[in-house]
């Protein structure tokens, strides 16, 4: 081909050209006609007078039919703006920078907004906790805006009023008392600056109120432990990338524990072989499976309440193989005491393989304690962070964020029960709740909501009407994050900003409105935060500054130093002083644990129907929560999954269904709270069982002596996945890392015989080619990837009756095995599976109306209007990727609405209008009878195709990404083009760890797999991970 | 004796009872012109309720969805292409009974050929029903077939269930054709016999005109020989090509290349099970033992013991051949259907098609209308459970553990079952009372009378 020729097809290109059909440019059109394709034909015969009269003959009849009303659809108008908003251009979608919460767990976010409607949050790169990753919880926050059960006015004892009655009624309470005694606030963990410098103005306004704040999951004992070792008030940070050994003591950093999107960022860089950096180990010492634990190389479970002497046999294993200047000896005696008092929990194998690791790694080590493990713990591990030279270098310890507020420091329990102690008191009159639900998610001891009614004048300002707006007088709509202006202080000291992305859907207040309310001040939200972070760049500098930090969404400068740890031996010597005093071998009882649901969290997205519909990471169960048992208590005492039995601990009765869980430790029951709430929207109606009315206030997280009888009854779970045995197939592959290193075919599978064709095949080699690779190494499981899926491609949610009968729609799913025979201390691994676009498809040749057809970029693409729903291509994908719409699930979800018109032979109900705009509008919303499945995000690589044609370039791997590959807090998955030499996808492809699940198909699928190399220690073999058979040995 | 000629060897007569062509009209035609008795009334109401519930239940699939339905992930087959191969393979033994046992000059095929051929047509009708509204989208159903387009836009020609349509199709038409062009003697029959008007004009419309004359006999032997030969090859296609539905997917327990004769093998077995559950009836209210003599139900026991032998070395060499292939998943789902959470379905099955036939190796049992009758209905139900097994064992557990399931149907799956039977039998009952059963020209054709040498050895 001639250069010149070159160059004239790449500027027709441009001009978009080439998706029109291939040019000829010696062809004799003119080069306007380029417009079409050349087999496009063109209207260019002549017309006749006797075409004129068919043609106005045939509209005269189509006109008469149009008085048939009932048959068309109302004509709907669509508006052009008349003045076009500044960087919106209709069809192309914006990104804003934000940030959200949960508890202290801080993301800095970028919010995708369609025409003023933020329809999907993605990660923030710029921002030092998200790197450009979320977890699930920030994916599903979207819909939580647009909930139709959202509270939508302001109540008064449960009669609809406005805001401005509200005002009034709060000013007069508030004018008869100056000094606000008998005003209190019961608040939420917040991060925000803003906030709690309201607070002080509170406190500054209104000098005898009381602040109270509360939060069922929190850090109270991290924070105790870490202050009493330190005299300071600082939170701990861990390198996770220059750990190459690592320690979890219940710990679930990768998924349930805050910072866990940066955690398994930086986790994952040391899970790769290919890469130069050495593979890291991680030993996890754990009651109930987490995602941090089926991570991990080596497993070991102990009942919660062990997990303490676990460590302390493993500190006196270090201890003994230190030089004994480098340990106080104080400490020393007690470690020993506390090991000698556990001493056959673990084998000693495992305990001394643990301990040299840990020696050979100085400084590049971390242990890492779980947030509902006791404070003498943390206390314990801080000393040892510290005698292991990794505080500095793998363990950072920081000023806790916003410490200078006394609020701040104080512990939740602490907290809520001296609130109660003033009720108790009546001296409290006016009790203001931000947010939260303490009326159900306190523990059942401290009888939080028969005192709430005894308060005379009780505010409750809330997302969602629920247990505590019930009991409170007045009720006040909270907004949404991605509707108020606010600020966060992440836990490495990073700070953002809360941008709105829309104006706020109902009449409500904000934390920040509500406090300036209190303080009858008129500044807005937005005013006051701009005035908090004035003082970081004064003068006329500011507004160039503030559109800087709203640009990235990070405020830089803000973020502080590091502290020095001192490590004040005497005060950890004393909490763990008292806690070897304490320690008994529980052998013979059995424990408790209150554990965040991994869908719900506290109870705060009980009404959310992506969280409740996502399948738990460990027990894929949706919609519910169920006490996890092991198999060993099980048989005990003759439980299947699905009987319901009766908990009792010491008199308070809980009945709720088991889950047989595999890898529970044996004496150990998991109880994840926040499902049974009673007061709630129409997804979160009865869902679950409510966990916290036997919840004590003293140990909220681990309860000991609980007695448990079976009942008679049973209840259906709703799980998505029922077998959990891989049956020999070669479908997860993993190695150990010496393994691999010494034959890195280890993950070829030659048993199937060679691939041949019967037909000549469509070779792909030109143009873009997608493709993908999972990384098993680095997926952790953690959910993420299939909340992002639904959010952005508009995948319906279909309830609990229909995940039972097996019709769950998610196009990505977590595929979750248990590997190894004994159902004690199995390994789980998890498999993403979506559609892996075989280029020798099935599922294509079955389609008798040629509905899904392969493209010429590789995709495998499903028409939705010209499928008709023979499901013959589900049938034969043998992975089971293909989603069928068996009703039309918009208009049956629960909060669909009746159509404003109905039409003859139409459904009567449609989604919620709200609902509708979460929706994309680049995917189709998908109609019954019709299948579907993952598409690649399609609609992304549209999205790039026509940006870099704009540009004249190529897509490259920076240009796209895929939902799942975008939220991705591991960097699992990685999508690209597979014929560019340069993407990471075709570099990753070529690693010798790449595999295709079900090769010997010859289906050719464009998703590969790269096996999962773990790195277990070579001095054990895997089988020891188990809690040694201590019970029968005591018992 | 006059030992200069051979003696003839004398054949079992085909018709007993010293019949005349007269009395074979009158036997044949008097349930067609005689006031229906009770029992047929009661029938027709039963049906046509059976049959309601039918409609309602579609009805109630197509404003809902396919939802209705107990399909899920895995499985997205069940009930209804179940009752579709089952109701196709009930459909065989018709055109096989007529159109092979016609070209083989099986001359004792007459007195049941018009049944089996009625039965054929019916249980084609009854199986339509199925994929047309087993679609998630039935008022697109259209596009599955090749109607020219402004979008160019034709079906996927690769695609079996594609073939299915035609090949469906094409049976169904051609078996109505062969079923018409033999009712057009008997039609002028009931027309010359017929005593009211209407009756003389709807008769004599169907007959087309027809008088008997030898040349309309030559043409209408010429043209009833080619449609038999035409019909033959699509006894055997339809259900090859119904297998390949199955055979032609990748999903162990359907990749199988026995399946096409194995289906028709299946499938003239159950389609002489239902016609003989039928025949045994019929024969017994109408009375007619010596037009169907016990001669032909001997011959229908024997087909039915050899098809199952068939079947049943079907059902032996997939277990041998997933044991010799070393395909691990196809091992996996053969053990599944033996022992696996549908073993029932899959011993029901055995002893239904395989177990239960044995007892026709014995002549005792092939003269027992009682056990004949109780056999076949054993039959029935075991070749339903047959595509129970393949289409629903299979699905539910494949490649990937992760997703399997099971499959359990819903009220709506069996109400449209039990209402296809009101379909088929509705269909039926009125065949009986407004066509007649047995093909009076060709049982004629057959007595000694026919043979123009008949009195001369006398």
């Amino acid at each position: 081909m001639s250069p010149l020729k070159e160059f004239w097809r790449s500027l027709l290109d441009t001009e978009g050209a080439s998706e029109a059909g291939s040019s000829d440019l010696n062809s004799p059109v003119a080069p306007a006609a380029g417009e079409f394709s050349k087999d496009a034909s063109l209207l260019s015969s002549p017309k006749s007078r006797r075409s004129f009269i068919k043609l106005m003959g045939a509209s005269f009849a189509f006109a008469g039919l149009t008085g048939c009303k009932g048959l068309r659809k109302p004509t709907r108008t669509i508006r052009p703006y008349a003045q076009q908003p500044e960087s919106l251009t209709p069809g192309r979608s914006n990104y804003y920078a934000t940030s959200m919460n949960v508890g202290d767990d801080v993301v800095g976010l970028l919010v995708e907004s369609h025409e003023g409607r933020p329809t999907k949050i993605e990660g923030n790169p710029s921002h030092s906790l998200s790197l450009g990753a979320t977890n699930k919880f920030h994916q599903a926050s979207v819909l939580d805006l647009y909930d139709p059960d959202r509270l939508q006015h302001v109540t008064q004892k449960n009669s609809i009023s406005t805001i401005g009655n509200f005002k009034s009624w709060i000013h007069d309470v508030l004018a008869s008392n100056r000094s606000g005694k008998g005003l209190s606030i019961l608040i939420e963990s917040s991060t925000s600056p803003t906030f709690y410098r309201q607070i002080s103005q509170i406190k500054k306004r209104y000098p005898a109120s009381t602040i109270h704040k509360y939060t069922p999951v929190n850090r109270d004992s991290l924070y105790e432990g870490l202050s009493a070792a330190s005299g300071q008030s600082i939170v701990s940070g861990h390198a996770f990338d220059k750990a190459d050994i690592i320690v979890s003591f219940d710990s679930d950093f990768l998924n349930g524990e805050p910072g866990n999107v940066v955690s398994s960022k930086e986790f994952s860089t040391r899970r790769d072989p290919d890469s130069s950096t050495s593979l890291n180990r991680l030993y996890s010492i754990e009651s109930t499976f987490t995602v941090t634990g089926s991570t991990a190389d080596h497993r070991i479970a102990v009942s919660s309440g062990h997990v303490e002497g676990a460590l302390w046999i493993i500190a006196n294993a270090i201890i003994k193989k230190l030089p004994s200047s480098q340990v106080s000896s104080s400490i020393k005696s007690l470690v020993k005491e506390g090991a000698h008092k556990y001493q056959s929990l673990i084998s000693d194998d495992i305990v001394s393989a643990i301990a040299s690791d840990l020696i050979a790694n100085k400084g590049r080590s971390i242990l890492i304690a779980g947030d509902r493990q006791p404070a003498s713990v943390h206390s314990l591990i801080y000393w040892l962070n510290d005698v292991l030279k990794n505080a500095g270098s793998t363990v950072m310890y920081r000023p806790r964020p916003l410490r200078d507020h006394s609020i701040v420091t104080d512990s939740h329990m602490d907290s809520i029960t001296n609130l109660l102690k003033r009720i108790h008191k009546k001296q409290v009159k006016t009790l203001v709740i931000l947010g939260g639900n303490p009326a159900f998610n306190t523990p059942g001891n401290l009888q939080f909501a028969a005192q709430l009614s005894t308060i005379e004048n009780t505010v409750h300002v809330t997302s969602h009407a629920n247990d505590t707006t019930a009991l409170c007088q007045w009720g006040v709509p909270r907004h949404h994050y991605l509707e108020s202006w606010s600020d966060t202080k992440g836990l490495d000291g990073s700070v953002s900003i809360v941008q709105p992305l829309i104006e706020p859907l109902y009449e409500g207040l904000s934390d920040i409105s509500a406090l300036s309310i209190l303080l009858n001040r008129k500044r807005s939200d937005y005013a006051l935060v701009r005035q908090t972070w004035r003082f970081l760049s004064p003068g006329t500098a500011f507004t160039s500054s503030w559109k800087r930090w709203l640009n990235t969404g990070v405020i830089h400068g803000a973020t502080p130093a590091n502290t020095s740890d001192v490590s004040q031996v005497a005060a950890i010597r004393g909490a763990v002083h008292r806690s070897v005093k304490r320690a008994k071998y529980y052998s013979n009882f059995i424990e408790a644990t209150f554990v965040p649901d991994d869908s719900v969290y506290d109870g705060r997205w009980i009404n959310n129907a992506w969280m409740q519909e996502c399948p738990d990471p460990i027990t894929k169960l949706t919609w519910d929560n169920a006490a996890r048992v092991s198999p060993a208590l099980a048989k005990q005492y003759h439980l299947k999954m699905g009987d319901i039995i009766e908990i009792d601990i010491n008199g308070k009765k809980l009945q709720l269904p088991v889950y047989l869980m595999p890898g529970q430790a044996k004496q150990s029951i998991t109880l994840p709270m926040g499902y049974g709430q009673k007061v709630v929207g129409r997804i979160g109606k009865g869902s679950g069982f409510n966990v916290f009315p036997i919840q004590n206030s003293d140990t909220p997280y681990r309860v000991e002596k609980v007695s448990i009888t079976k009942t008679d009854k049973t209840y259906s779970l709703a799980t998505t996945q029922e077998h959990g045995d891989m049956e020999g197939r070669p479908l997860y592959r993993q190695s150990t890392v010496t393994e691999y290193l010494k034959n890195d075919k280890v993950f070829e599978d030659a048993s199937h015989v060679p691939l041949k064709s019967l037909w000549k095949e469509k070779v792909y080699d030109k143009g873009y080619q997608w493709g993908m690779t999972v990384d098993l190494s680095k997926c952790t499981g953690c959910n993420a990837c299939v909340v992002s899926c639904q959010s952005e491609n508009n995948i319906p949610v279909v309830g609990k009756k229909e995940v039972m009968n097996g019709r769950e729609m998610h196009w990505i799913r977590l595929d979750r095995y248990f590997v190894g025979a004994d159902t004690h201390s199995p390994e789980l691994v998890t498999q993403p599976v979506a559609c892996v676009h075989c280029e020798n498809a099935p599922c294509e040749q079955v389609c008798p109306v040629a509905a899904t057809t392969h493209d010429d970029e590789g995709l495998n693409g499903m028409t939705y209007n010209r499928c008709i729903g023979t499901r013959y291509c589900a049938n034969n994908c043998p992975y089971k990727v293909r989603r069928f719409n068996f009703f039309d699930w918009n208009q049956r979800s629960v909060q669909s609405e009746k159509k404003e018109r109905l039409h003859f032979f139409d459904h009567p109900r449609e989604p919620a209008k709200t609902i509708q705009m979460q929706h994309n509008p680049d995917v189709t919303v998908r109609m019954r009878g019709v299948m579907e499945k993952c598409t690649y995000c399609t609609q992304r690589i549209s999205e790039a195709r026509s940006k870099t044609a704009n540009e004249g370039r190529q897509i490259t791997d920076s240009d796209l990404k895929t939902a799942c590959q975008q939220v991705c807090p591991s960097n699992a998955i990685v999508f690209g083009d597979i014929l560019n030499k340069d993407s990471e996808v075709s570099q990753k492809r070529s690693s010798s760890r790449s595999y295709a699940m079900l090769a010997e198909l010859n289906i050719k699928p464009r998703t590969l797999y790269l096996g999962a190399v773990r790195n277990p220690n070579p001095t054990l073999s895997l089988d020891h991970n188990t809690e040694k058979s201590a019970h029968e040995h005591h018992s | 004796m006059n030992t200069t000629v051979d003696l003839e060897v004398k054949r079992r007569p085909l018709v007993t009872g010293n019949q005349t062509f007269e009395s074979i009209s009158d036997i044949v035609c008097k349930p067609v012109e005689a006031t229906p008795p009770k029992w047929w009334h009661i029938a027709l109401l039963g049906s046509i309720t059976l049959l309601a519930l039918l409609m309602s239940m579609i009805g109630y699939l197509v404003w809902e969805g396919i939802g209705v339905w107990g399909l899920n992930n895995p499985v997205g087959w069940g009930w209804a292409i179940v009752n579709f191969v089952f109701w196709v393979g009930i459909g065989h033994a018709g055109t096989l009974i007529s159109a092979i046992l016609f070209l083989f000059r099986q001359k004792w095929r007459t007195s049941i050929n018009r049944f089996a051929e009625a039965m054929t047509v019916f249980a084609v009708i009854c199986a339509l029903v199925f994929p047309g509204i087993h679609v998630g989208r039935i008022w697109m159903a259209y596009f599955m077939f090749p109607i020219p387009n402004s979008m160019a836009m034709w079906p996927n020609f690769r695609s079996a269930l594609l073939w299915d349509v035609f090949a469906v199709g094409t049976y169904f038409t051609v078996s109505l054709l062969f079923w018409y062009v033999g009712l057009l003697p008997d039609l002028a029959t009931l027309r010359d016999r017929a005593k009211t008007k209407t009756k003389k004009i709807v008769y004599g419309l169907f007959a087309l005109g027809w008088r008997g004359s030898s040349r309309q006999w030559h043409h209408y032997e010429k043209a009833y020989m080619i449609l038999a030969a035409i019909a033959t090859p699509l006894v055997l296609s339809v259900h090859s090509i119904v297998s390949f539905d199955f055979a032609t997917s990748q999903l162990p327990g359907w990749h199988t290349t026995i399946f096409p004769p194995y289906f028709v093998a299946g499938a003239v077995f159950s389609g002489f099970a239902m016609v003989l559950t039928l025949l045994l009836i019929a024969r017994q209210i109408f009375n007619m033992k010596e037009l169907v003599t016990m001669r032909h139900l001997e011959n229908m026991c024997k087909f039915i013991l050899a098809t199952g032998m068939m079947v049943g070395y079907a059902y032996a060499m997939e277990f041998f051949m997933a044991w010799y292939s070393g395909n691990p998943y196809e091992q996996f789902a053969f053990t599944n259907r033996a022992f696996g959470n549908y073993a029932w379905a899959y011993w029901i099955m055995v002893s239904c098609n395989v177990l239960s036939p044995q007892f026709f190796w014995f002549k005792r049992f092939r003269n027992n209308i009682k056990l004949m009758w109780v056999i076949s209905i054993f039959v029935n139900i075991g070749m339903w459970f047959e595509r129970f097994v393949i289409t629903v064992t299979s699905l539910s557990r494949d490649f990937l553990p992760s997703s399997w399931g099971y499959y359990s149907p819903t009220f709506v799956d069996v109400c449209t079952f039990i209402g296809s039977f009101g379909l088929f039998f509705t269909l039926f009952l009125l065949f009986l009372k407004f066509l007649p059963m047995v093909a009076i020209s060709e049982v004629k054709g057959v007595m000694p009378e026919a043979n123009p040498h008949h009195k001369e050895a006398h």
